[in-house]
């Protein structure tokens, strides 16, 4: 069961709204290394994971993630708050805003709504767990390549720290990773089978 | 888990579902003696849910004390939670 709870997990206070970064930080909502993603796909995987600890940092972490939607959702609001038609049009938010209007949806940058296909439950213990250190990787990439487009320092603020959890994390699993090989493996080789399916 | 625990649970889903639902309700239609009733049932839930946590397992992270109750005791698909 989940409840919520009425707090951003890091503040989010952007003073000049830009459209035209709104159209790139999208992807970190629905993007295919985005925060909805990763929240549904940690929180899929607990199921077919044979071991407590490794069940608890996947609750732990896809709950965070879920915080993570929220606060770039929040950024995408602040972002895109009292626009005339003619900043709309300058910064190119046009395309999406003949849709959307301003509201919050998720799609990568290049416009194309966010896909099930890019978040992976394979039910393979090694593999899911592989698939997370790459995917918090991969979500680090994009903030940092969002860093390089972003002056704002209201906007760089709560991005920083959005990519400095994607490290927390690859840290995390690496842990899980290390958990599993310890339980499940015969400690010479990284892989045997699948703890989950094969006993 | 024990019946006596089994039993709390129920009576800690049974109370959700009245704040949930009351909850909903008041969200949209202020009413004065419904919302004393949804105060009564916080107080009663918080109580219920003490009494769980100390004897069974907690119910969220913040309730694991010590935290490794948090990965020690059984998640709730496993059949052993039932």
């Amino acid at each position: 069961m989940f409840i919520y709870e009425k707090k951003l997990q890091y503040p989010v206070k952007i003073k000049n709204p830009n459209p035209a970064l709104a159209k790139v930080i999208i992807s970190q909502l629905g993007g295919p290394h985005g925060e909805l993603g990763a929240a549904t796909r940690y929180l899929q995987q607990r199921f077919s994971m044979p071991d407590r600890r490794i069940i608890g940092m996947f609750t732990d972490i896809g709950t965070e993630e879920l915080g993570h939607i929220e606060m770039v959702s929040a950024i995408l609001y602040q972002l895109t708050r009292g626009l005339s038609p003619d900043a709309i049009k300058k910064a190119g938010f046009d395309t999406y805003f003949v849709d959307h209007t301003t509201g919050v949806y998720p799609q990568a940058a290049s416009g194309v709504p966010f896909s099930t296909e890019t978040l992976s439950v394979s039910g393979d213990v090694f593999a899911d767990i592989h698939e997370n250190l790459a995917a918090e990787q991969k979500a680090r990439l994009s903030y940092d390549n969002i860093l390089r487009l972003v002056d704002d320092p209201d906007v760089k603020d709560p991005i920083r720290f959005l990519r400095e959890r994607e490290i927390v994390h690859y840290q995390r699993f690496g842990d899980c990773l290390g958990i599993a090989q310890e339980t499940f493996s015969n400690k010479k080789n990284f892989y045997q089978y699948n703890p989950a399916f094969d006993k | 888990m024990t019946d006596s625990c089994q039993a709390l649970l129920q009576k800690i889903r049974a109370i959700d579902l009245q704040i949930i639902d009351s909850g909903l309700y008041l969200n949209a239609n202020p009413c004065p003696e419904a919302e004393a009733f949804y105060e009564t049932l916080i107080r009663e839930r918080a109580a219920l849910a003490e009494q769980y946590e100390q004897n069974t397992a907690p119910l969220t992270k913040s309730a694991a004390i010590p935290v490794s109750r948090w990965t020690e005791t059984p998640w709730p698909w496993e059949r052993e939670a039932d």
